[in-house]
């Protein structure tokens, strides 16, 4: 009887175990039913009253964005006159989509994880706001991970800090008008890594990086960070890449969710 | 009791997870729970295992996003814990050691597992940072969740296994 017991725990832990290993290695999202939802509003209820010990940041921080505001309102202008240029050619051309199409939804962060091994944060939007896996986040304007794991009131960040890189990104370097694609697809030690970068061109430091909208998930034009580096691979052969993000992975506060708008 | 004591655990994970994620502190609250609960299981021990796997699940779905990882290892825990008490007495200064190696224990499965699993390098320096980070403040919120537990135990004649 007891030897049948130990089997059957035994029998558990592997079945778990393996199911476990094939879903975090091929990154497989689940329905979370209710339960996920229901544990984050009790906890989100159960918490609010911290939420008047944080009014100090939130003074600082609304000084802060008003002064951001003022200066956006200068770009929103400047902004509006090329939509309507960009609609028109639109028209003239008879093109549908382009790549730069996108939608924003903004959102606040709720939770984050510090499982250690898992860099990923929970925010306040899911299906019911028009959030699907695998959208664009931004932070302070630059690109910072994917959704996954939605459910109809949360979802989850896929930070690229992450251990495992979410996913390979088609990027482009900027620099003196010119436009070099590569592919980042890694991030240690606080710099991400670009591969598949030409090695004919000399990519100057401080160029900058930012997305091609080549592929299905990611517009064009998002923007990533610097390069600080060029280094080649363990092999001598290929030109790596080496990229500083240009916003800080430690303070995530509100995240802009890009919608790929296709018509 | 322990249904409460669970649910309080939850929310301060949530908040604790909210307010240190810029610190090097690593808060393991829900963990840490299930192992001083272990006691006041009384002789239920299937019931305590059944209850580390459940809490585990749901810590998987909620926080980490890693299906049956967490339930797996907070069992594998679970059940140490039940080997540890049965073998040595429940007092105070066995319940801090058994938390520390439990801590380092349960760390070193899931760095073993994501390393098997490819999802992180295999690169030693990690692991004994993901220790360091999670020892301090569990050892602390263990030790005031013992001295609740025991008082509270006490007061309301609550049966505990020493």
């Amino acid at each position: 009887m007891k030897k049948n017991k130990h089997i059957f725990l035994l029998a558990i832990l592997l079945i778990s175990l393996t199911i476990s290993g094939i879903i975090i290695s091929n990154n497989i999202n689940l329905p979370n039913l209710f339960i996920k939802d229901g544990v984050l509003l009790i906890d989100r209820v159960a918490s609010y009253p911290l939420s008047f010990m944080e009014n100090n940041d939130l003074k600082q921080e609304n000084e802060k964005l008003t002064k951001e505001i003022e200066q956006l309102r200068e770009y929103q202008y400047e902004n509006e006159e090329l939509n309507q240029e960009i609609k028109k050619l639109k028209e003239t051309l008879d093109i549908n989509n382009l790549l730069s199409d996108k939608q924003y939804i903004n959102a606040s962060t709720i939770n984050r994880n510090l499982g250690y091994w898992l860099e990923k944060l929970t925010i306040d939007k899911g299906t019911n706001d028009g959030i699907e896996n695998n959208m664009a986040v931004l932070s302070n304007g630059v690109l910072v991970g994917i959704t996954s794991n939605v459910s109809p009131l949360n979802s989850d960040v896929l930070l690229f800090s992450n251990a495992k890189f979410p996913m390979n990104v088609s990027v482009k370097i900027i620099f003196d008008d010119q436009e070099i694609y590569g592919i980042l697809n890694s991030y240690n030690d606080n710099l991400y890594s670009i591969i598949g970068v030409v090695d004919n061109v000399t990519i100057p430091p401080q160029a900058k990086v930012m997305t091609t909208g080549l592929g299905n998930i990611f517009p064009s034009g998002l923007f990533i960070g610097y390069v600080k580096e060029v280094v080649t691979d363990n092999f001598d052969l290929a030109p790596l890449v080496k990229v500083t993000p240009a916003t800080s992975f430690d303070n995530i506060s509100y995240v802009t969710v890009i919608k790929r708008e296709e018509k | 009791m322990i249904i409460t004591v669970t649910i309080i655990s939850f929310i301060l994970e949530f908040i604790l997870n909210k307010t240190l994620y810029n610190s090097f502190l690593s808060p393991l609250i829900i963990f840490t729970t299930l192992i001083i609960l272990e006691p006041y299981f009384k002789k239920h021990k299937n019931r305590y295992l059944i209850y580390t796997f459940t809490i585990g699940l749901i810590y998987d779905i909620v926080y980490t996003g890693t299906y049956l990882m967490n339930a797996s290892m907070f069992l594998i825990i679970g059940i140490f814990v039940r080997l540890i008490n049965k073998n040595t007495p429940n007092n105070f200064l066995i319940t801090i050691i058994e938390l520390i190696i439990l801590i380092c224990t349960y760390r070193f499965l899931c760095f073993i597992f994501l390393s098997i699993i490819g999802f992180i390098k295999f690169n030693l320096s990690i692991y004994f940072e993901s220790v360091y980070t999670s020892i301090i403040l569990n050892l602390i919120y263990g030790i005031l969740l013992y001295f609740i537990l025991y008082f509270i135990s006490k007061k309301f004649n609550i049966k505990r296994i020493n």
